[in-house]
C-alpha cells in the first residue's frame, strides 16, 4: 500500500471523535505547561504519562505528542510578553518578539508565531510522511564528529547573535560556557567544579539560569527604570499587516526546512534549530540592525524551525527507536508501557498505530492554531495590567517553574544569583543570546568532541573522514570568517585608496 | 560608580573566574591516552576567559571613560534592592514558612510598596497568587510545593 493511502487510512481514525479529543486535550494542556515558565514539556509529559496507562495506545500516543508540540506554541506567550522563555526553544523569541511587544505589536508577534509554529510543524509532519526512509539512512550516518561538526555550526553563529560589540559577545559566550563546566565530565563521569555540593553534580540547571538572566533581569531594568506598564507603546492592531506578512514568508519557510534537518537529527532537538535559524535571517537579511529591535523575522523563522524541529524529532523515535531527547525519551516510555517497540520494526509490525499518530500531528497542529489565534488577542491585553502586579505574578511564576525542577530551593537561588548576574550583563551592554547559545550547546559540543576522540583513539583527523562533518567544518569556518573579513576587506581598500593617492 | 568602572569591575571580576577555572582544571587531568580529559576544558575555557578579559579591560583603558552613573539615581537603587530582598526573603522563607504563606506575604507587601495600594484589590491578588496558583499547580498539575517545616502550620496545611 502505498504512503499516501496509508495516511489517509491513519487520517481516518484519527479523526474518530475519542482520538479528535485527545488530541485537543493534550494540545491545550501542552500550551498551558509552554505558558508555565520553567514547567517544560519534560515535566507535563512526566505528570501526565501515569494517566495515559489505562488508554488505548493511539489515544495515549495522540495526546503526549499533542502535550510535546503544544508546549513550543505556548513557550512562546512567555516569551513574547514578559522577556521569559517559556523553555529553551523559545529563548530566541525574546530576542525580538518582546521588543516588538514593548512596541505595541504582541499580537502581530503572537500571531506570527503561532502561523509560523503551524506550518512548521504541519510542513515537518508532511516531511516524515514523504522522507521517513531516507531521513532515517541520513541520521544513522550521523556520529559524535558529525554532531561536534553541527554544533561548531551553531557556535559559528555567535558572530551574528553578538550584536555591535565582538568582544563582548565572545566575553559572553565563554561565560555561558563556563558555566557548563560544573558537574560530571561527560566522558570519565569524574566531578570537576562542584565545590563539594551535592547540588553541582548534575551541573548548573541551565532554565534556573534562562530564567533568572532573560526574565528577573528584565525585571529588574523595568523596575529601576519605574516602568509603570510593559508597553512603551498602545497595542496596535492585532492583525499582521501586509508588509508583516511579506517579511515573514520566506524566513517561515527557511525556517521550517532549517527545523526540519536539525529536528531529524538526534540529540540537535528545537532549540538548536531556533537559533541557528534566528541566525540564519539575520544573514540574509538586507536590515541585519533591525535585528534585536522587534524584527518580525527575528520571530517568524525561529519560531517555525522551533516547531518543525519539535516534530521532525520523533522522526528517529519511530524509525530508529533513538530518543533524541528528554521528553521524547517519555514518549517512548509510553509506547514500551503500551507493549510497543519504537523501530525498525515500527511501520510493519504497528502501521496503523504509526499512521494514526502522524496524522494526529496534523489535526495536533490545526486544533493549536485554531486555539492560539483567536486567543492573541487576550494574551496581548495582559500587558496592560499594572506593571507591578504583573512583574510580581512573573516572579512567583518564575519561582514555582525553578522550584518545580527538582524540588529544590538550590536551583531557586541559582536563577536569584543569575537574576543579578543578567542584570549587570545587560546594564553593561553584553549581548545575553551568545550565554544561552553556548549554556545550551555547550555539554553537547565537550560530549561530541570527547566521544569523537575516544572513537579514533586521540587522532583529531576522524572530523574530517567524513564529508558530512568535514564540510559542516568548512561552513562553520566560513561562517566565521566571512563576517570578519569584511571590515578588513574595507580597510584594506581604504589604505590602499589613501596609498594611490599618494 | 560610573559605567567605566562598573565595566572595569566585571572585567576583573571575569577574568579572575577565568584564572580560577585554569587553576581547578589543573587540578585535574588534562589529557588521557584517548582524548581530553576532566582538566581539558576548564583550562581552555578558563584561559581564554581570562585573557579576554582582561584585553578588554586593556581596551577600556584607551577608550573614553563613560561617567554616567551605572544605576541612576538612589530611588533607583532602592528599587531594585527591594525587589531583591523580597526574591531572598521569598527564597529564605519557602520552605520554612511554605509556599502559601511566603508568597501570600511577597504579594501583599511588593506591589503595595511599588504603589498599588487598594487594600481590597491586593488581598484578593495575593490570595490568588498564593492559594490560588498552589491549588492549580498541586491539585491539577500535580507540582508539588514546599509545605511549612514549622509544625503549627504544616498541621494548618500550610
Amino acid at each position: 500500500m502505498d504512503i499516501v493511502s496509508l495516511f489517509m487510512q491513519g487520517l481516518s481514525v484519527a479523526l474518530q471523535p475519542s482520538n479528535l479529543m485527545f488530541a485537543f486535550i493534550g494540545s491545550v494542556i501542552g500550551t498551558l505547561v509552554g505558558v508555565l515558565p520553567g514547567v517544560g514539556p519534560v515535566a507535563g509529559i512526566a505528570i501526565l504519562l501515569p494517566l495515559t496507562y489505562g488508554m488505548t495506545p493511539e489515544g495515549a500516543l495522540i495526546m503526549l505528542a499533542a502535550i510535546y508540540y503544544g508546549t513550543m506554541y505556548g513557550g512562546t506567550i512567555t516569551s513574547v510578553l514578559m522577556n521569559v522563555p517559556g523553555e529553551a526553544a523559545s529563548v530566541v523569541t525574546t530576542l525580538d518578539g518582546y521588543q516588538m511587544a514593548r512596541q505595541g505589536r504582541a499580537g502581530a508577534a503572537l500571531s506570527i508565531a503561532a502561523i509560523g509554529s503551524f506550518i512548521g510543524g504541519t510542513g515537518a509532519t508532511i516531511g516524515i510522511v514523504f522522507l521517513a526512509a531516507p531521513l532515517t539512512k541520513f541520521s544513522i550516518d550521523f556520529g559524535p564528529p558529525e554532531f561536534f561538526a553541527t554544533i561548531l555550526v551553531g557556535f559559528s553563529l555567535l558572530v551574528t547573535l553578538a550584536g555591535d560589540s565582538l568582544r563582548k559577545g565572545l566575553l559572553s559566550s565563554l561565560f555561558g560556557l563556563a558555566l557548563t563546566l560544573p558537574g560530571l565530565d561527560p566522558i570519565s563521569g569524574i566531578p570537576r567544579l562542584n565545590f563539594g555540593v551535592p547540588e553541582l553534580l548534575d551541573g548548573i540547571g541551565f532554565i534556573p539560569i534562562l530564567m533568572g538572566l532573560f526574565g528577573i533581569s528584565e525585571v529588574l531594568l523595568n523596575v529601576e527604570a519605574r516602568q509603570q506598564s510593559l508597553l512603551g507603546a498602545k497595542i496596535s492592531s492585532l492583525n499582521l499587516t501586509r508588509d508583516d506578512i511579506r517579511r515573514s514568508a520566506m524566513p517561515v519557510i527557511r525556517g521550517s526546512v532549517l527545523g526540519f534537518v536539525v529536528g531529524v537529527i538526534p540529540g540537535l532537538g528545537a532549540a538548536t534549530a531556533s537559533f541557528l535559524s534566528y541566525s540564519l535571517e539575520k544573514r540574509v537579511s538586507w536590515e541585519p540592525q533591525r535585528f534585536g529591535h522587534g524584527a518580525i523575522e527575528g520571530v517568524a523563522g525561529p519560531e517555525s524551525a522551533n516547531n518543525a524541529g519539535a516534530n521532525a524529532a520523533l522522526l528517529p523515535l519511530l524509525t530508529l527507536g533513538i530518543p533524541g531527547s528528554a521528553t521524547v525519551a517519555l514518549i517512548m516510555g509510553a509506547f514500551l508501557v503500551h507493549g510497543i517497540t519504537p523501530g525498525p520494526f515500527l511501520f510493519q509490525e504497528h502501521s496503523q498505530l504509526v499512521w494514526t499518530l502522524i496524522a494526529s500531528m496534523v489535526i495536533g497542529n490545526v486544533i493549536l492554531l485554531i486555539l492560539n489565534l483567536p486567543l492573541v488577542g487576550l494574551w496581548a491585553r495582559f500587558l496592560l495590567i499594572p506593571y507591578p502586579i504583573l512583574f510580581t505574578l512573573i516572579l512567583v511564576f518564575t519561582i514555582i517553574g525553578t522550584y518545580s525542577i527538582d524540588s529544590s530551593i538550590f536551583d531557586v537561588g541559582i536563577m536569584l544569583v543569575f537574576s543579578v548576574v543578567g542584570y549587570v550583563l545587560r546594564k553593561l551592554n553584553f549581548p545575553l543570546a551568545p550565554v544561552a547559545l553556548t549554556l545550551v550547546l555547550g555539554p553537547q559540543f565537550e560530549t561530541s568532541l570527547g566521544q569523537s576522540l575516544v572513537l579514533s583513539d586521540g587522532d583529531f583527523t576522524i572530523f574530517f573522514r567524513s564529508a558530512i562533518s568535514t564540510t559542516l567544518i568548512v561552513v562553520a569556518l566560513l561562517a566565521v570568517l566571512l563576517p570578519l573579513a569584511k571590515p578588513l576587506t574595507r580597510r584594506l581598500a581604504r589604505l590602499r585608496g589613501r596609498d594611490s593617492e599618494v | 560608580m560610573s559605567n567605566t568602572n562598573a565595566m572595569r569591575c566585571a572585567l576583573v571580576v571575569l577574568a579572575l573566574f577565568g584564572a580560577y577555572l585554569v587553576f581547578a582544571g589543573l587540578q585535574l587531568r588534562y589529557y588521557m591516552r584517548t582524548g581530553p580529559g576532566p582538566g581539558f576544558f576548564p583550562v581552555w575555557i578558563g584561559g581564554l576567559l581570562a585573557l579576554s578579559s582582561l584585553a578588554t579591560f586593556g581596551a577600556s583603558l584607551r577608550d573614553a571613560v563613560d561617567r554616567v552613573p551605572f544605576i541612576g539615581t538612589r530611588d533607583a537603587v532602592l528599587r531594585v534592592g527591594t525587589v531583591l530582598l523580597g526574591l531572598v526573603l521569598v527564597v529564605v522563607l519557602l520552605e520554612t514558612l511554605g509556599f502559601r504563606l511566603a508568597v501570600l506575604l511577597f504579594a501583599l507587601t511588593v506591589p503595595w510598596v511599588f504603589g498599588q495600594q487598594n487594600p481590597l484589590l491586593l488581598i484578593v491578588f495575593a490570595v490568588l497568587v498564593s492559594f490560588g496558583t498552589a491549588y492549580v499547580f498541586q491539585a491539577w498539575l500535580g507540582v508539588w510545593l514546599p509545605s511549612s517545616s514549622l509544625p503549627v502550620l504544616a498541621a494548618l496545611g500550610l
